[in-house]
């Protein structure tokens, strides 16, 4: 595994009530996000994951195993340590939790005052603030005059100001509709790439791992059951918990082999990142006399990597056709067929 | 009836004694009240400051006061009173008791308008590394802002009620002026006039929170 580890979270623990009705809701889990990432943490509800990113800045206090954030062993921290060190560790919410009380600036400029600085500065920093989430028109304004977008936008700025080097997001798109989730993601995204933000998000969305993470964990029960790149993850999930959860956004009819017909042979591909890029269907079928039908598939991006998931139709003399696929197999594509070819 | 009978005098000078209670008490009951919930509250499970046997011990004390009628009260505290303030009559005599009955009242109130906070922002300051102190300035008390004034409007009226019993003790007041001049003295004309007074000084309370909680709603 190249880079650092800004986050190492080694064998943590964490179990809720006593005895017989004790609930593990955290067990051994070892995690490591890298600077300059965007990790997600999948999972459905309860599996642990809002806990477990709650660990991170120990607003949860795991019962053993340790959390090591920019190479300082949080779990050891004294209370005003611990206090000092969260303000480097931005964190926002699924519910956006922003004070009804103050205005939008008066909410950025919170963890500003806490800082100490003078008065002109966190006015001028906490507008800044706004202006980078695309805020900036609403300074004046209570949370219970913003909609929950903006109200998010707002949080990021809160979440911002302090110049942290990671951000945690809880569910933070999970009381957004379609269209305001992915212009967060976006901003999200973006705060990734210019302020080299690291982010760690937990969210039960496939749509939000498949948008921005570079890698992804999926918990189930607790426990990390499978995790890697997110369009390795995404595209060959092996674990049931991760099947289940890319499932979802599968069409069914996708899985279907035996319904070909006519005579032709149904296969199943799967490409991704370079091959994608690559004419290699009709460089594959070249000089032969097979002929192919697209009966069904994706063609789309997960983060930056291209893939396709087609179903097709091969028609031609058996021979030729298992060489088509042979070619197909030499260029990187992934092929399922019905009986063994 | 006959009003041109109304010693006024009398009743401006209940009046005034009753206003001085009022003041008096309110200014000590709220903030010991304060102090109180946001400890009942603080101490209670899921909070910072979680101390389950000390959230009970402050919950027992805080009922157990507010179970005991005031007129009771006001008789009970007497050797406490004349150690607070030297005497346990008059407007001074009333006044320890009457914070006694108030600031237990006022820190359920305060726990109850604590309680409405939500939990998120809470977490959120905490997430920011925010010190406890300044949550509960800052966030706590902040949030809660309106809960509390309207706390302390009917923490007020309640105590006009309680200043009208004083008399037992020699507290004067208009309660007090209504029961020996009106009740006793058959002079209905005095109890309505302070009754009167009595209404309007509730109404003005009532209004001026009323606003209050308004001006300061951020919903």
């Amino acid at each position: 595994m190249g880079g650092i580890g800004l986050i190492i979270l080694d064998n943590l623990v964490k179990t809720y009530g006593a005895g017989k009705d004790a609930v593990t809701v955290i067990d051994r889990v070892t995690l490591e996000v890298k600077k300059g990432e965007i990790f997600g943490i999948i999972g459905q509800s309860g599996a642990g994951k809002s806990t477990l990113l709650r660990c991170v800045n120990l607003l949860a206090r795991p019962d053993s195993g340790t959390v090591t954030v920019g190479g300082v062993e949080l779990t050891r921290l004294n209370t005003r340590e611990l206090q000092a060190r969260r303000r480097k560790i931005g964190m926002i919410f699924q519910h956006f939790n922003l004070l009804s009380t103050l205005t939008a600036r008066d909410n950025v400029a919170f963890p500003l005052r806490l800082e100490g600085l003078p008065r002109q500065d966190i006015r001028r920093r906490a507008d800044e603030l706004l202006e980078l989430v695309g805020m900036a028109g609403h300074a004046d304004k209570y949370p219970s005059q913003l909609s929950g977008g903006q109200k998010q936008r707002v949080a990021i700025a809160r979440a911002l100001a302090a110049q942290p080097d990671v951000l945690l997001c809880d569910e933070a798109t999970s009381a957004l509709d379609r269209e305001t989730t992915r212009s967060v993601l976006a901003l999200l995204s973006d705060i990734n790439r210019k302020l080299g933000v690291t982010i760690l998000l937990v969210t039960h969305e496939i749509e939000v791992v498949r948008t921005v993470c570079d890698r992804v964990a999926v918990m189930n029960r607790g426990r990390i059951v499978e995790s890697g790149k997110t369009a390795d993850l995404l595209l060959k999930p092996r674990h049931p918990a991760t099947r289940e959860l890319v499932r979802q956004t599968e069409d069914e009819t996708e899985r279907d082999l035996s319904g070909g017909g006519d005579g032709g042979t149904v296969v199943r591909v799967l490409y991704a990142g370079e091959s994608a890029d690559r004419p290699a269907l009709s460089d594959a079928v070249r000089g032969t006399s097979v002929r192919f039908v697209i009966l069904n598939g994706t063609v789309s991006r997960i983060r930056d990597v291209p893939y396709g998931r087609l179903t097709i139709r091969l028609e031609g003399p058996p021979g030729e056709t298992a060489d088509v696929i042979g070619r197909l197999r030499a260029q990187g594509w992934e092929v399922e067929t019905a009986d063994a070819v | 009836m006959r009003f041109e009978d109304v010693p006024w005098p009398l009743i401006w000078q209940a009046t005034r004694e009753t206003l001085v209670m009022l003041g008096a008490s309110l200014a000590l009951s709220v903030p010991i009240g304060l102090v109180i919930g946001v400890l009942v509250f603080l101490t209670s499970p899921g909070q910072f400051w979680q101390q389950i046997w000390v959230h009970r011990l402050l919950s027992l004390i805080v009922n157990v006061t507010r179970s005991v009628p005031f007129i009771i009260m006001l008789i009970y505290v007497m050797p406490l009173t004349r150690w607070l303030v030297g005497t346990s009559i008059g407007v001074e005599g009333a006044i320890p008791p009457l914070v006694i009955a108030a600031a237990p009242f006022f820190a359920r109130l305060t726990e109850i308008a604590l309680r409405e906070v939500d939990r998120g922002v809470i977490e959120a300051a905490e997430a920011m590394g925010t010190p406890r102190l300044t949550i509960i300035r800052r966030v706590l008390l902040r949030e809660a802002r309106t809960g509390l004034i309207a706390g302390v409007t009917v923490t007020a009226i309640n105590l006009v009620s309680y200043t009208a019993m004083s008399g037992v003790i020699g507290g004067g007041g208009l309660g007090d002026l209504a029961i020996r001049y009106g009740y006793q003295r058959f002079q209905t004309d005095v109890m309505i006039v302070t009754v009167v007074i009595l209404l309007v000084l509730v109404q003005i309370l009532q209004t001026l929170g009323d606003k209050l909680v308004i001006r300061f709603s951020r919903k």
